[in-house]
């Protein structure tokens, strides 16, 4: 079994998520990486992207009946029963302030589908750093604005609480100097 | 991203990476196709990824005497990219290995970072440089130690679906047969003598002649009377390796 989403397709699991939700009010829940990315348009419709990642949920009571919702649609669209993950969100990554910068990408049923914006997505690809990730941003063009905001970003992630791998933020300051000197 | 490499990604697509975009209308030309990936990689990380895993997976199905005359003549730093690509799948696979071609393959004369984004500055490179793999360092095109991505690639029973002349590759397992065909479809479709098609599949004439002997038992070629030589061509236009 394979899983493979394009921007329809991913919204068509989305949807038939948000149609089967037993769950008594609005459900809220934070896209993130590459499905955020190919929903908001900030990166290319071309790219593989084998993950939906959910990097909030609200309320997250909820998240047994997302659960289940998720099992039953992967079972109609024959998607892995992971395709709807939350490793993101157990990652704690997210930059503050996230929930103002959101962007509403749809409703369906009670579930409200919101993607990160640009400034958080550059972020976490910045602290990610990976080949793809680095590619992504300099498609992106980062600005000497957002350089500030993701230095300001990787020394919040320091902190004990967040329980980032340091050594990544220390590799991730290191690349954004380096991506500093390119502006 | 280019132009070019929608096209380049519609034939991986065709072959069963899933890239967000239609498959391309006909099976490529694996071979032509892999070496023009090497050109694109640098600027395409996921292409790199992509095309390691689809090869740690399919690599049967690559014409290995054909890829490896293409790789000879390849320019730096491409030859040392298709080197790391088959030392990448092979890690991924180790089955996968293709030594006959990667010892056409050579390492980039200066070290570098294999993807553009990190060439842009020496700040840039420094990263890219220490984050490197091993492999990576031996070809001196820096990249990080690839993560297979196999969910992002179609099982065999769709690729041979949606692609019917692969099943002859997969019997013939990359093999001096699988070259000749592939060669016949791709290279001189009008048929070609036995020199020339030796000299395409970098094979000596005794070799080749063997390998016509079984492909004319299996009525896949007939070589016809040409001079003082033997013309081989495709027995069916409809039996092609890559059609």
């Amino acid at each position: 079994m394979s899983k493979h989403f394009t921007t329809t397709s991913v919204l068509k699991a989305l949807k038939m998520v948000g149609e089967s939700l037993d769950w008594p009010g609005q459900v809220e829940i934070l896209l993130v990486g590459g499905v955020a990315g190919m929903a908001t348009g900030l990166l290319q419709p071309e790219r593989t992207t084998g993950d939906c990642d959910v990097a909030d949920l609200a309320p997250s009571a909820a998240a047994t009946a997302l659960e289940k919702a998720a099992a039953q649609t992967a079972e109609r669209m024959k998607l892995p029963p992971t395709w709807l993950n939350d490793k993101a969100g157990q990652l704690n990554v997210l930059p503050d302030g996230w929930r103002s910068r959101r962007e509403h990408i749809a409703t369906y049923g009670k579930l409200k589908i919101y993607a990160a914006s640009r400034l958080d997505l550059l972020a976490m690809k910045v602290f990610a750093h990976r080949a793809t990730d680095r590619h992504d941003i300099a498609e992106m063009r980062i600005t000497p604005e957002e350089v500030a905001f993701v230095r300001k970003y990787l020394t919040i992630l320091k902190v004990p609480s967040r329980k980032a791998d340091l050594d990544q933020v220390a590799g991730a300051e290191k690349y954004l100097r380096a991506l500093e000197e390119t502006l | 991203m280019k132009a070019l490499d929608h096209i380049l990604v519609a034939k991986w697509a065709r072959l069963g990476v899933m890239f967000n975009v239609p498959p391309w209308r006909q099976t490529p030309d694996l071979e032509g196709l892999l070496i023009e990936t090497v050109s694109q990689i640098p600027d395409n990380p996921r292409l790199f990824v992509m095309t390691a895993t689809w090869l740690g997976r399919y690599s049967p199905l690559v014409a290995r005497h054909r890829l490896a005359v293409m790789a000879a003549e390849l320019p730096d730093p491409a030859s040392a990219v298709l080197g790391l690509l088959l030392d990448t799948a092979a890690e991924i696979t180790p089955a996968a290995s293709m030594e006959m071609v990667r010892a056409r393959c050579r390492p980039a004369p200066a070290p570098m970072p294999l993807f553009t984004a990190d060439r842009t500055t020496p700040a840039l490179r420094a990263p890219a440089r220490s984050a490197a793999s091993t492999i990576s360092k031996r070809w001196n095109v820096w990249a990080e130690p690839v993560d297979s991505k196999a969910d992002a690639l179609r099982p065999a029973d769709w690729v041979m679906q949606h692609n019917c002349s692969m099943k002859v590759r997969a019997v013939f397992r990359g093999t001096l047969r699988a070259s000749v065909l592939a060669c016949l479809e791709h290279h001189v479709p009008a048929g070609a003598s036995e020199a020339e098609l030796a000299r395409l599949c970098g094979v000596t004439r005794k070799a080749l002649h063997e390998a016509l002997d079984h492909l004319e038992l299996c009525d896949m070629i007939r070589r016809s009377r040409f001079g003082r030589s033997y013309r081989v061509s495709l027995s069916h236009p409809g039996l092609r390796i890559a059609g």
